[in-house]
């Protein structure tokens, strides 16, 4: 009780500060004599890639989803705009749409703007393609990465899935991650197909360091390494302009 | 759709049969178009934007999901 008394006299005054320092911002812009204070921009973007990769379909609300008709716009504004010195992908992802996924991810890989992937909790399916598409990929020691065949499930929706039409759309993935890792196209697909990993299901998890190990992620890191990283490359393309 | 997840398409699609989001168009300027969602009666929830100039899609008002007051607009 005492503590709320305290606190709730503080927090008004606070407010009355707010109120106070928002009309002198306000008298300010009126007589035009200096600019109000500049709001503070980080020129490291973020963007994160969480939930349920969302492609042609909308999907019912309970799921969280990443919309990629609004992620490809914003990956060209933001390449083309000269004060985003780089990108931070935050991947937390139970993976989703196969051309939805593949689309951001060859949008990242040809971005001139230095791109770091940080994968937190878990980055699985289709997010494994866009993990890997950016310059430089990190992984938390304790984040998972799922590797597994597209599944048919029972409900399917319009497409012929035939066995051949389901190994194309596996290839494209493979060769997408292969060509953008250190990991080779055959250990991949073993990966995918292994069996005893995964209960009723083949498939593998990689989890941290042994996603570092395979060469599918660049190193084990966090926040502080993913942002050192991307100053850094954003660095050496200033020094090849000069 | 094809889907790659480690979630079955079932538990996805789950509600879908129910989920009939009705869409409105409302034109701001400058060839900015948003699509939008009615919530209440006097707000509304963008659903998607539509623009030709790639710095609209990092506008924070502008965000998939963000709620509007609907008077401004009309």
């Amino acid at each position: 009780m005492g503590i709320k008394q305290d606190f709730l006299p503080e927090r008004g005054k606070q407010e009355e500060e707010t109120e106070e320092s928002a009309r002198t911002i306000e008298s300010i812009k009126q007589l035009g004599e200096s600019s109000p204070p500049v709001e503070v921009k980080s020129d490291i973007h973020i963007l994160p890639i969480i939930g349920q990769i969302e492609g042609h379909m909308v999907l019912p609300p309970k799921n969280k989803t990443t919309k990629y008709e609004h992620i490809i716009p914003q990956l060209v504004a933001i390449e083309e705009n000269p004060n985003i010195k780089g990108l931070l992908i935050i991947l937390n992802t139970v993976g989703g749409d196969i051309e939805a996924g593949l689309a951001i991810s060859e949008m990242i890989s040809s971005m001139d703007t230095p791109t770091v992937s940080l994968v937190l909790g878990g980055g699985h399916s289709i997010g494994v393609p866009i993990a890997v598409a950016t310059d430089f990929s990190y992984i938390a020691s304790t984040a998972s990465m799922t590797i597994h065949p597209i599944r048919l499930t029972g409900m399917v929706i319009g497409v012929p899935q035939t066995y051949e039409y389901l190994d194309k759309m596996q290839d494209r993935i493979i060769k997408f991650v292969s060509t953008h890792s250190r990991i080779p196209e055959e250990k991949f697909r073993e990966l995918m197909f292994r069996t005893g990993e995964l209960v009723r299901d083949v498939g593998t998890v990689l989890i941290g360091k042994e996603a570092v190990e395979l060469g599918l992620v660049d190193e084990v890191g966090g926040l502080n390494a993913a942002l050192a990283k991307l100053r850094s490359l954003d660095k050496s393309r200033e020094e090849v302009k000069d | 759709m094809l889907n790659y997840s480690i979630y079955p398409l079932e538990l996805i699609l789950e509600g879908y049969e129910n989920f009939n989001p009705e869409y409105e168009e409302i034109s701001l300027s400058r060839g900015l178009t948003l699509l939008v969602e009615k919530t209440e009666s006097n707000e509304i929830k963008i659903g998607k934007i539509v623009s030709t100039d790639p710095q609209d899609y990092l506008r924070p008002e502008l965000q998939p999901g963000s709620i509007l007051k609907n008077d401004i607009y009309y």
